[in-house]
């Protein structure tokens, strides 16, 4: 072409000589160079996400993998076998002890209770007393998911009464999910403690009878107790002509120094049909102890 | 096992993903899909493999029948498409909805042995026979194949429907590329996200509004609010984990939700979740004679309202809100569309928020009565003020999740933020890095966030 120029020709020419007019780059070329950058970019930010994704889930993987693989494969309770595999019972047994040996599980929760703190205003959530689902949002119904996934936690909940937000001592709310402890104070269906009291009888005393006094106090308003007391048991102790009579069958339940016996017992009333809370995983309210046998000392 | 479950994502996942990259054949990745879905289905539930098996070979031979009389005797390939209808209508009874058949029954069986999905299992299964019947696709002559289709562990927990012509390209070829596995890995932890997060917040406002020891006007109001969303977003964190899956084993499934429009009114609103099961019905039910006429396809309406329902679930509230809302539908078809259509789309969403909160608000109660009183509380009655304090801490404690989710739901705003940073991108090619790393960076923390989360409950 006219205008190409060798390299020792331009050489030729001073800085101050007008040069011979350059061509304008082409405006295609500029697009390609444009286009070509950002695919780049682009896969270039494709590989960074799938690198560090893949990385993580494949981090945690192992962890979970690791921590809990000596006791999921044990022989010791899930032997495997093709009948427990067929029946499902192999690989139940496997899920269950996966779940139930996370490790580190307080830290974990700890953190967890800590994360959940940025949700929002004023405290989060309550791990402290969780159960061994590991899989919320989910239902295990032939269906599907929508309003399934209410039916699954609206059907453990009405076995277990579902609870209400309670507050704790700190201000903050704490919710617990249907399927979790439900604390004594908590629940709305009624809950009460009966303590009875026997008062024991001296069967030399021709004047002393036996008294049983039963206390019902409703746990979920305490300032309301009940109080009944049996009819005292008296007994005759008249000498006959003929014959003594013995002592009635009834025998002292107290020792000799008169020691009141308190037994405690405690009922649910309007109880359904226990839940899965009433298992030891989730832990049961405990019972009070019953005071010191004198007979020990 | 579901997907939100560790031992799903964390176990059976990423050794599915990693065995399909070894083969670049279709055959061999649909092999990898077919063990791992088996083992995903029948999981704690081994008879589920039978069923499997069995439903495929009717389901195959089925297709091929109908095929076969199409053309020579139309009432004929009808009878065995009402025949596949009946096999899969029993399948979805005995599994899907089990708990109507009464202890005694011999058809009640333990929950042990009821397989996960049979109700869209048995969906694609009737969708295969009918596009076969249709003439929309092609009677498949490999069963594996079909088997592919019908066991794929991808849309079992929330669909979507697909069709067997949509997805039978992916079947005999597909290939996995780095952007498809990108935006499958983080449409999977976004929906998981959804899942473990949001819903969950939402479920702690819902039992805080809903299950109170004193209702509240306003605990009333968002409790319901909050159910609604806890189920949205369930849903939608089990479809963005399915379209994650698909996309991760090179399928490209479409959407089984949209974004919630209030243009169309209730008929749009209503649309906008599980999108291809309400396809497949309007499908069916579409062919019925006389169904370009207004009445007729309002009437269609009524019914697929009420089948889709009871496709949920089986019971008297499930009932009387699939026949209130098809009512509605039908109301729309007639002459609600045309009087309500001239309203701004704030006015229109008023109407679809209120009648929508209402009627379904029935499926959170057992009975009618309990859904008259919660109604009469929305409005004062029987409530114990406008707010009690525990609902307004529990609310509190989840306001920036609700915020999040706001942001999520709310398509203006979230095409508004994510155009902002589209351009804030295109600025410079560091800017653009900056912003795909902070995306990565978020999604990765998001990912960790959720298995601490599911952990500290199982743990």
């Amino acid at each position: 072409m006219q205008n190409e120029l060798s390299l020792n020709e331009l050489g030729s020419y001073s800085a101050d000589d007008d040069l011979p007019e350059m061509p304008e780059e082409c405006e295609e070329s500029e697009k390609a160079i444009e286009a070509l950058r950002s695919r780049s970019d682009e896969e270039r930010s494709i590989f960074i996400n799938i690198v560090v994704i893949a990385v993580t889930l494949l981090a945690c993987a192992a962890y979970f993998i690791a921590t809990t693989s000596s006791r999921r494969f044990s022989d010791e309770g899930n032997k495997f076998s093709l009948q427990r595999l067929a029946n499902g019972k192999f690989t139940a047994e496997i899920s269950k002890r996966y779940y139930s040996t996370i490790a580190y599980p307080k830290e974990i929760k700890s953190i967890a209770q800590k994360i959940s703190g940025f949700y929002g205003i004023g405290g989060g959530v309550d791990y402290s007393d969780g159960s061994n689902t590991g899989a919320p949002g989910g239902n295990n119904s032939g269906s599907g998911a929508a309003p399934g996934v209410r039916e699954t936690q609206k059907s453990s909940s009405h076995n277990e009464q579902t609870v209400t937000t309670a507050e704790t001592t700190s201000g903050t709310a704490a919710t617990t999910f249907p399927h979790e402890v439900q604390t004594i104070y908590d629940t709305i269906f009624s809950r009460t403690t009966t303590v009875s009291t026997e008062l024991g009888w001296d069967p030399d005393d021709p004047y002393s009878h036996k008294i049983t006094i039963t206390t019902t106090t409703n746990n979920d308003e305490p300032d309301i107790a009940s109080t009944t007391t049996a009819a005292p048991q008296k007994t005759d102790t008249s000498p006959s002509t003929s014959e003594t009579e013995l002592p009635p069958e009834e025998t002292p339940t107290a020792s000799e120094t008169d020691q009141p016996t308190v037994s405690v017992t405690e009922e649910q009333s309007d109880q359904t049909e226990p839940g899965d809370n009433t298992s030891e995983e989730t832990g049961e309210p405990t019972q009070p102890e019953a005071p010191e046998d004198p007979e020990e000392e | 096992m579901i997907y939100s479950e560790l031992l799903f994502f964390l176990g059976v996942l990423p050794v599915s993903v990693l065995l399909s990259f070894f083969d670049r054949s279709a055959e061999y990745k649909n092999l990898i899909l077919i063990l791992t879905s088996v083992a995903f289905l029948s999981w704690g539930k081994p008879l589920y493999v039978l069923l499997i098996f069995s439903t495929v070979i009717a389901e195959y031979a089925l297709g091929l029948g109908i095929s076969a009389l199409r053309k020579k005797s139309s009432p004929a390939a009808a009878a065995l498409l009402l025949a596949d209808l009946l096999m899969n209508a029993g399948v979805f009874l005995l599994y899907a909805h089990n708990y109507i058949f009464p202890d005694s029954s011999k058809l009640h069986l333990g929950a042990s042995l009821i397989p996960i999905g049979a109700g869209y299992y048995t969906a694609k299964g009737f969708s295969y026979a009918f596009d076969v019947y249709t003439g929309k696709c092609r009677a498949e002559k490999n069963i594996f194949c079909l088997m592919t289709y019908m066991v794929s562990f991808h849309f079992l927990m929330a669909g979507p429907v697909v069709r067997y012509g949509d997805t039978e390209p992916y079947i005999r070829k597909r290939s996995i590329g780095g952007k498809a596995l990108s935006d499958g890995l983080s449409r999977l932890v976004f929906g998981l996200g959804k899942i473990v997060i949001l819903a969950q917040a939402f479920h702690r406002i819902s039992v805080s509004g809903l299950e109170g020891r004193e209702a509240s006007v306003i605990g009333s109001w968002l409790g319901m609010a909050a159910f609604l969303a806890e189920c949205w977003f369930s849903f939608t964190g089990l479809c963005d984990m399915a379209k994650g899956l698909g996309l991760m084993n090179g399928f490209d499934y479409e959407e089984n939700y949209r974004d919630i429009s209030f243009g169309e009114l209730m008929t749009g609103y209503l649309k906008s979740a599980n999108t291809t099961l309400v396809k497949l019905f309007s499908d069916v039910l579409g062919r019925a004679p006389g169904s370009g006429n207004a009445f007729i396809a309002g009437a269609g309406a009524l019914i697929g309202c009420v089948l889709i329902a009871l496709w949920y679930h089986i019971s008297r509230m499930y009932l009387l809100v699939g026949l209130a809302l098809g009512a509605l539908l039908l109301l729309e078809r007639l002459f609600l569309s045309k009087l309500l259509g001239k309203l701004p789309v704030a006015l229109k969403a008023v109407y679809v928020l209120l009648f929508s909160h209402i009627i379904l608000g029935g499926l959170y109660f057992d009975s009618f009565s309990d859904h008259k009183h919660w109604v009469g509380t929305l409005f004062g009655r029987g409530a114990a003020g406008l707010m009690t304090d525990s609902f307004g801490k529990t609310l509190l404690a989840n306001i920036w999740l609700v915020a999040a989710a706001f942001i999520c739901a709310c398509a203006p705003v979230r095409k508004a933020l994510g155009g902002l940073l589209a351009r804030a991108g295109k600025s410079s090619s560091q800017a653009y890095t900056a912003v795909s790393v902070i995306k990565t960076v978020f999604t990765a923390a998001l990912l960790v966030v959720c298995v601490i989360t599911l952990a500290a409950e199982a743990a």
